[in-house]
């Protein structure tokens, strides 16, 4: 989009420019007949609830959702609740992605009822069926990048822009379609693209004043470069992010982004900032109860500690991180944890405690979905034979850590050989 | 190190980490605008800023202003600066207005 400074300054004078009127002698204009805006702002204030009860219904099942969606019938607002209800069903594809798909695919069913956009620029059409397909082609993409299919994602993702178009929309919707694109291509680990992408949405939504957009964007950008490796790169994009996120409307989106930010200042090795960051997102962690984000926190300063050295301390905080991951978190992080625990032993000279370690996680490795991976085949192996040691500990690690990434390559075994 | 989060650490709810969680994704509940000022105060201001600046027909920009506030109400649950967005789509409708003078 292009920039007009007569235009900026017009819109930023003091003195409130107005149409300029001949003195006399003026015929009358034609003027077309437009429904008045009250009406149609009313509409959307209409629409609130019902997207609410939409959402409610969605997380409830499919027989519950086609019930709220046979509530719509007929009424003036069925088309803003549609919209409202696919924008703002973000939270279901973190708690649910299959039900927030089937709700993104009931809001596309239900949307071929709507009036179509009208081709006539002078014309309006109130959330026509273009603008509500388009946000459930972007919702359905969110769900397809929770479930790791990036792919559809992105061919999701294709079909909104498409539709976007089509409903007339003026830079805005295109930039979503670019962000949510350059998530699903970072996901999928295409990272020329996602930046590309990213950075196409990060100046539209400069240009559009939303900040808290802005700031999504520029901590996705440092995520991508971070997975680039440009570290320091990163760091920049980050705290661009956390100066215009707002602290307590964007608290957990904050929160994230104070612990990526962390962690790429361990990597760069500034633990000292690293830690103060941790501990800044930590107390926002605290004061939101977010119990997930939390123990990410608390897992990135045990991470910490063990980089420097610091092993008795790093055994406390990631044994009480696998007891607390075992009651309430997921196995992977059991997993995790428990091997680190293994590899602070090894490395404080607790081989017993080490080799029982790798005992209990051999007992429990079918709870993970690492169970058939040969990278704890040969740790076990070593386990039998007596050779195990931190530095295997670490080895196995790191490989797993790698592919819980999404990085694909063979286990090159360190002990046991072909 | 842990591994990298794609984006932002875990949500609330999700246990299952086959990759890494997506960014924070919640929107928060419909943002406050005034609607009375926005529609009696900066709708003008359009307007003018639109005849003035570009010689367009009042008329010609009473029909970008209604439509790019229909925009705005149509992306509501993501907008928080509605005068900001107003600004910039309404300068967009009349670039596109402006292109299709003969």
């Amino acid at each position: 989009m292009k920039r007009d400074e007569i235009y900026e300054a017009l819109m930023d004078s003091e003195i409130e420019p107005a149409v300029p009127r001949p003195e006399f002698g003026r015929t009358l204009p034609f003027v077309r007949a437009r429904v008045p805006l009250e009406e149609i702002y009313q509409l959307s204030l209409d629409a609130e609830k019902p997207a609410e009860l939409v959402l409610s219904a969605a997380r409830s099942g499919p027989d519950e959702l086609a019930a709220a969606m046979r509530a719509l019938d007929g009424k003036p607002y069925r088309g803003f609740a549609l919209l409202y209800a696919a924008q703002k069903g973000g939270p279901l594809v973190a708690v649910d992605p299959r039900k927030a798909l089937a709700l993104a695919q009931a809001i596309l069913a239900e949307a071929a009822s709507l009036p179509e956009v009208n081709r006539d620029a002078r014309a309006t059409t109130p959330a026509p069926r273009q603008a509500v397909q388009a946000e459930a082609r972007l919702l359905e993409s969110q769900a397809f990048v929770m479930m790791g299919e990036t792919n559809d994602a992105r061919t999701a993702v294709a079909s909104a822009r498409s539709l976007f178009m089509e409903s007339g929309d003026l830079g805005f919707g295109a930039a979503l379609c670019d962000y949510y694109e350059g998530e699903a291509a970072s996901f999928g680990r295409d990272y020329a693209a996602a930046e590309s992408l990213i950075r196409g949405a990060l100046k539209t939504f400069e240009e559009f004043g939303q900040d808290h957009l802005l700031a999504k964007a520029e901590a996705a950008m440092g995520t991508v470069v971070e997975n680039r490796g440009d570290h320091a790169a990163a760091l920049s994009y980050f705290d661009r992010a956390i100066a215009l996120f707002d602290s307590q409307r964007d608290a957990r989106a904050l929160t994230a982004t104070l612990s990526n930010r962390a962690n790429a200042l361990a990597q760069l090795a500034r633990f000292d900032e690293a830690r103060a960051t941790y501990a800044r997102a930590m107390n926002i962690a605290l004061r939101n109860e977010a119990t997930a984000q939390l123990r990410y926190i608390r897992t990135g300063l045990a991470e910490l500690d063990f980089l420097r050295g610091q092993y008795a301390r790093a055994l406390r905080a990631f044994r009480e991180i696998a007891a607390e991951s075992a009651s309430n978190g997921s196995p992977t992080d059991v997993l995790f944890a428990r091997l680190y625990v293994a590899e602070c032993l090894g490395r404080t000279g607790q081989f017993d405690a080490m080799a029982a370690e790798v005992e209990a996680l051999r007992h429990d490795r079918k709870q993970t979905v690492f169970s058939p991976s040969p990278a704890l085949g040969e740790l076990f192996v070593c386990l039998d034979q007596g050779t195990i040691d931190a530095d295997l500990v670490a080895h196995v690690r790191e490989y797993l850590q790698a592919e819980d990434s999404g990085v694909e390559r063979a286990y090159e075994p360190l002990r046991l050989v072909g | 190190m842990q591994t990298k989060v794609d984006s932002l650490a875990p949500l609330e709810g999700w246990d299952r980490r086959p990759r890494p969680a997506p960014p924070e994704l919640e929107l928060p509940a419909r943002p406050v605008w005034n609607w009375e000022e926005l529609n009696a105060k900066f709708r003008p201001r359009l307007v003018a800023a639109g005849v003035i600046r570009f010689g367009l027909s009042e008329d010609d920009c009473e029909a970008a202003a209604q439509r790019v506030f229909l925009k705005a109400l149509a992306m509501n649950p993501r907008v928080r600066d509605p005068k900001s967005f107003l600004r910039a789509a309404f300068l967009e409708q009349c670039y596109r207005l402006l292109g299709e003078r003969p």
